[in-house]
């Protein structure tokens, strides 16, 4: 510990139970002024348990807090938020149906009131305050919230976190789902915090990311704060290895190189334009027990080709064929008959049904494989899934446990588990480890692997660049799109190639 | 959680106190004219010397009889309506004298609405079903019977059940031998008064009659002849069919309609088959007060008071309660007490008693019954009951009954209370 | 391990609310009426008043589980009961009444299923005014009678005494029960309507049929409306246009009631349609032979209904966040 540093926030012996599981177990945290402290562990490691208590998002079970020297124990966010903690998180924060402005001052609405009545001309200046404060310029203060897209939204968030002046600002894995652009308005904010003498708690999965930014860096895993490391004694190796408290062996992605893939083609998209445009005369093949990657910068096309290869996605012209049966691929049902299975990437809007049980969840895709006749027996429903629940490793307290109170890792298990029961044979799969923790990203590497290794062919869409470079056969680089680069698996493959032909 | 299980004990503790406090609606606590002293009673008691053969004397009523307690259900279409509500107030003002309590249903929509309030009223104990409203027809009458029950009303099906002792009869406008029945009767009487009354041009609201509605088709009928009979007699009325109609029910825009065009023209009258009440705004509005004559077919009540005190309302075609209705007491309490023969006819049939409506054309009338009943006074007290009731009056037959009530014409009724 | 046995038991009392309601229902109207709601002839009398809103509302977690509000329930038992009734009275053949109710019920199931399925209009409204078309109809068919007897069918058709009512009432009951219940829980339509209710993109993504789930919903729904008007002739011989005028709203009282929510979803069950029906039918009855008056009666409906939506919600008024 340095001389001079001044303590901003204190958590001690901070507790947090979830029913049988414990959460927190008598965690001792410092966070300083003048400094970014990042946080980063497994899934259910608590690094989130521990800023969303600060925050006012729940309550602790034990321990206490002290916030700028005083006891703080706030009991919503709201209350939270007045303190001077700031809180940006990962889910969509922002609420649908209203306008930009609206969003910014949502429960502050007072501020621009003379008489109960809001001046929304006023709001609507001061939201574009916000907005450019943190360099989000272009935006209409006035436009509906709908109309942005979702990493706008999560930057109309930022800006309204920011507005507040937090002495604390918590950025809870944001910048997974955003693009370049996006990330570096919030580096932007977090050294402007640090250079303002105050706070920054960034939790990430990213390591690269956590290491370039950070002062300190705290390791959890399981609930205990395992260690704090300074920028000198950050180093990848040493942190993966507090992170999941064994040797990582083996390698993170997959070490095979030069293995052939089959030439024979399971499935091609010829000539298909989107409705929404965003893919014009596009045409691809996927071939038996190919990986293919799909990258590219957002908006380049590559989600929705993901979707029109399930059929999910209305196509003006061209189709999508299967070649083994020489069937059209038209619906998504059709698809799944078709042995196909899709991993939005929207996981809590489109591949979850968060109020109902894993059970039920999995079953809705998996049902007619263990149908007798039209009956679908409750003992071998409960069987199936228990074997996907082994099979991933899902962590939970039961399966007829609702899916929302699953951490973000285990409901991508559970989407994983609808699909793997099936035993599909095409996988599509839309940013599948986003915000998932390396401990799990790694067992999804291994599956996928496994899975090309049976004859599967996977097609794996997602924004990560090193990913895509370690697990792709092949890697499509879309732009605007159409088809910008392809490129083939192998060591001398690296990131600055694939950047040249993406912008 | 702490807030949870609280706002739960509050509900728990508002539906127990609700329950205690309620109990079953023994209609003495809510009957505050009851607060007459017998003496008030015999009064009236001079009506009941007529047709009785026998007078008796002022009998000690104190709840105490029959022996056992005696519930009557009472089926109704509307409990807001007016006329029921009348009819509530005359049974609650019995049970204070007599061993009886009263059993309301909620406003039956349909058929099964009725059955489950028939088959609720046996479960309770009812002895008999009071059927102010009937939808299930024939239906109704025989599951009444089939649950032991006994069944007043209903004159439609009385043909029907006429042989079955459990059938009491029921009241009917309609003379012997005569084809006019109340509806048309009592189209006649508005249609007949406005007439006299010297009005020149008249419309006709004829509810239900385009709908097929008997009863409206009927008063519809009756209005006619009653308007021709009043010409018959050099009345100035004019009327065509074809002209002067307004179809339908308020409510609807095509009837607002109707009824403004029709007071922007020159009429002076209007009959009206159903709660007139609802010509008062429209009239107001077309700046027409007191300048119609109105016909209705309502009660001596709040909601007519003030327009018949101007003049607004110059015919009302009034049921009175516990003449027309009230007979059913009499009824059901003699075939309750062992004497079902006092509720037939000489040749083993359902009595049927004949009683009139009430044609109200002049306000002295019309405050003289409504202060008659507002002090807490009914035409037949239940002084007057223990006439018709076998049990104190022994020789009491069923001709004297339906004599007793028949004799309630208007004039009579008013000669009783000067 | 305090905040889990209490997380536990809210869930716990939340499921078990709705047989908690209906269990308190009876004891404490049992103990008003003085013990005539247990009375066999009551018991007979509940089992002709609970049918028709069981039968719909068993009928009705079919379809509110799958997302879809449906406010023509009343009116489409009214229709088939008057073309039913005018069959009868026809003919005289009271089971060529029941077939063709239950052809007529299964058209408008179809109707609706697909209308639902491929129509973009908010099915809610659709079904409002279906409900006010089919009233309109009703009146055009019944004509100038208001209500339609059995009695004056061309050849008698009988009448069942009050215990053989009884009888068919429990046996259509219960065979209809056990069919939804069986369909529900033992093939795969339960687990496709869940999914669709909860999350109607994620069940598309899932593969499932939609279009096939829906009509499949409302065909279980219309079945189950079909009998309910068939008991209704049999039991008054009686038919208007206010038949079943009451049985919509009804239904989504005894859903609450039941402990299903009316957004429907994974917290479907069938049991909620036979519980809260069972509840409010004894609450009605149990109110009218204690005697109150309406307005008192109201109010008891009222604070019940409030009671047992309260202890319910806490099994799916989840606070805790997916962290």
């Amino acid at each position: 510990m340095e001389q001079g540093k001044e303590l901003i926030f204190e958590a001690r012996s901070l507790t947090k139970h979830f029913g049988p599981t414990v959460a927190l177990n008598g965690v001792d945290f410092k966070v300083y002024r003048g400094e970014i402290t990042g946080l980063i562990g497994e899934n259910g490691s608590g690094k989130s348990t521990i800023t969303s208590i600060a925050a006012g998002m729940q309550p602790a079970t034990g321990g206490e807090m002290f916030f700028k020297g005083k006891p703080h124990k706030p009991s919503t966010m709201i209350e939270g938020a007045a303190a001077g903690i700031g809180m940006i998180v990962q889910e969509q924060g922002t609420v649908s149906g209203i306008t930009v402005a609206q969003n910014i001052f949502l429960g502050n609405e007072g501020k621009f009131a003379k008489a109960g009545i809001v001046s929304k001309k006023k709001m609507n200046q001061e939201a574009k305050k916000a907005l450019d404060a943190i360099g989000f310029k272009g935006i209409d203060p006035s436009m509906m919230i709908d109309a942005l897209n979702m990493q706008d939204r999560k930057l109309v968030e930022i800006a309204k976190v920011v507005y507040n002046n937090p002495e604390m600002l918590v950025v809870d894995e944001t910048t997974t789902a955003l693009s370049q652009s996006g990330r570096e308005i919030i580096y932007g904010i977090m050294k402007k915090m640090r250079d303002d003498h105050k706070a920054v708690v960034f939790i990430s999965h990213d390591l690269e990311e956590l290491m370039e930014t950070c002062d300190t860096l705290t390791v959890l895993r399981d609930g205990n704060l395992i260690t704090t490391l300074s920028k000198e004694q950050m180093n990848e190796e040493d942190i993966k290895r507090y992170m999941v408290g064994r040797e990582m062996t083996g390698d993170y992605y997959r070490s095979d190189y030069d293995t052939p893939v089959s030439d024979e083609v399971v499935l091609k998209a010829e000539n298909i334009t989107t409705g929404t445009g965003m893919l014009m005369n596009f045409d691809m093949v996927l071939h038996k027990g190919e990986i293919l990657g799909i990258g590219g910068l957002s908006h380049c096309g590559m989600h929705e080709l993901g979707r029109a290869l399930f059929g999910e996605e209305k196509l003006l012209c061209g189709a999508v064929t299967d070649v083994r049966t020489g069937d059209k691929i038209s619906s998504p049902r059709c698809a799944l008959l078709h042995g196909y299975g899709y991993v939005s990437k929207n996981r809590d809007q489109e591949a979850l049904v968060l109020t109902e049980s894993i059970q039920d969840n999995i079953l809705a895709a998996g049902y007619d494989k263990i149908q007798k006749g039209p009956f679908l027996l409750p003992k071998d429903c409960k069987a199936y899934v228990n074997k996907q629940k082994e099979a991933l490793s899902i962590k939970c307290a039961s399966i007829t446990q609702d899916v929302q109170y699953l951490s973000g890792g285990n409901k991508q298990k559970v989407v994983f588990g609808k699909w793997v029961g099936r035993d599909c044979d095409i996988l599509i799969l839309d940013c599948p480890t986003r915000g998932v923790d390396i401990g799990v990203k790694a067992a999804m590497y291994q599956l996928i692997y496994k899975m090309k290794k049976e004859g599967k062919s996977i097609v794996m869409i997602s924004e990560e660049l090193p990913e895509l470079i370690g697990m792709s056969d092949r890697l499509l680089i879309l732009k605007d799109g159409e088809l910008a680069g392809e490129f083939m698996r192998s060591r001398d493959l690296n990131e600055n190639m694939i950047i040249d032909v993406m912008i | 959680m702490k807030k949870k299980i609280a706002a739960i004990l509050m509900c728990g503790v508002m539906a127990a106190s609700l329950l205690t406090g309620c109990g079953s609606s023994d209609s003495g606590s809510q009957n505050t004219s009851a607060g007459e002293t017998k003496a008030a009673d015999t009064q009236a008691e001079g009506q009941g010397t007529e047709g009785t053969g026998e007078e008796v004397s002022a009998v000690t009523l104190d709840g105490s009889w029959p022996a056992q307690k005696v519930t009557i259900g009472v089926e109704a279409f509307d409990t807001t309506d007016e006329q029921f509500l009348a009819l509530q107030e005359y049974l609650d003002y019995l049970t204070e004298y007599y061993n009886i309590e009263f059993m309301y249903s909620e406003s039956i929509a349909n058929a099964e609405g009725e059955m489950d309030f028939i088959d609720s009223c046996a479960s309770a104990g009812c002895k008999a079903i009071l059927a102010y409203y009937n939808v299930a027809g024939a239906e109704a009458i025989q599951r009444t019977i089939d649950q032991g029950m006994y069944y007043w009303g209903t004159e439609q099906y009385a043909a029907d059940f006429e042989d079955n002792e459990m059938y009491l009869g029921c009241y009917t406008f309609t003379e012997e031998g005569k084809a006019e029945n109340g509806d048309y009767l009592g189209g006649y009487e508005l249609g007949y008064s406005l007439g006299k009354q010297g009005v020149q041009h008249v419309f006709y609201c004829n509810g239900g009659a385009s709908f097929g509605i008997q009863m409206f088709i009927d008063r519809q009928a009756g209005f006619e002849a009653g308007v021709a009979a009043a010409q018959a007699e050099g009345a100035e009325i004019q009327y065509d069919a074809s002209k002067d109609v307004i179809e339908g029910w308020p409510g609807t825009d095509d009837f607002t309609a109707a009824v403004g065009a029709k007071l922007a023209e020159d009429y002076d009258g209007a009959a009206v088959s159903f709660n007139a009440a609802t010509l008062f705004q429209p009239i107001a509005d077309a700046g027409k007060n007191g300048q119609i004559k109105i016909a209705a077919i309502g009660g001596v009540n709040d909601t007519y008071y003030d327009a018949v005190q101007n003049g607004e309302i110059s015919t009302i075609v009034y049921d009175c309660e516990e003449v027309v209705f009230g007979n059913a007491v009499a009824q059901i309490l003699n075939a309750v007490t062992g004497h079902v023969d006092k509720t037939r006819t000489a040749d083993n049939k359902c009595g049927k008693i004949l009683t009139y409506r009430w044609t109200i054309t002049d306000t002295d009338t019309f405050n003289q019954i409504y202060d008659y009943h507002d002090g807490g006074n009914y035409f037949v007290s239940a002084q007057d009951l223990t006439n018709c009731l076998a049990e104190f009056n022994p020789d009491v037959t069923f001709e004297d009954v339906a004599a007793y009530y028949t004799a309630f014409d208007l004039d009579t009724a008013i000669a009783g209370i000067q | 391990m305090d905040k889990k046995t209490k997380k536990i038991d809210a869930k716990l009392i939340g499921n078990l609310a709705p047989y908690i309601g209906l269990v308190l229902v009876i004891i404490i109207f049992s103990i008003t009426t003085k013990g005539a709601l247990l009375s066999v002839t009551n018991l007979q009398s509940l089992s002709s008043q609970v049918i028709v809103t069981a039968l719909v509302t068993i009928g009705a977690v079919f379809v509110f589980g799958a997302g879809y509000f449906d406010m023509s329930l009343g009116g489409c038992i009214c229709f088939a009961a008057v073309v039913g009734g005018q069959a009868a009275i026809a003919t005289g053949n009271i089971f060529l009444a029941a077939v063709v109710i239950l052809l007529v019920a299964l058209v408008f199931g179809l109707i609706k299923g697909i209308f639902a399925a491929t129509v973009n209009v908010p099915f809610f409204i659709f079904t409002i005014v279906l409900g006010s078309v089919i009233s309109a109809v009703v009146l055009v068919m019944l004509g100038s009678e208001s209500t339609i007897y059995l009695k004056d069918a061309v050849k008698e058709i009988p009448s069942l005494s009050f215990s053989q009512m009884s009888a068919v009432n429990i046996i259509f009951l219960a065979v209809f029960f056990i069919i939804c219940v069986i369909l529900f829980n033992y093939t795969s339509l339960g687990v496709r309507i869940k999914n669709m209710g909860g999350n109607i993109i994620s069940a598309k993504q899932s593969g499932i049929d939609t279009r096939k789930t829906t009509i499949s919903a409302f065909l279980v729904s219309a079945v189950g409306v079909a009998i309910a008007a068939f008991v209704i002739l049999l039991r008054t011989r009686t038919v208007g246009g206010t038949t079943a005028s009451t049985v919509g709203n009804d239904v989504m009282v005894a859903l609450v009631l039941g402990g299903m929510p009316l957004s429907g979803g994974p917290k479907s069950k069938i049991s909620a349609g036979l519980l809260g029906a069972a509840t409010i039918t004894v609450l009605n009855s149990g109110l009218t032979i204690m005697g109150l008056s309406t307005g008192q009666i109201q109010i008891c409906r009222g604070v019940v209904f409030i009671v047992v939506v309260l202890v319910s919600s806490l099994s799916y008024r989840g606070k805790l966040l997916p962290r």
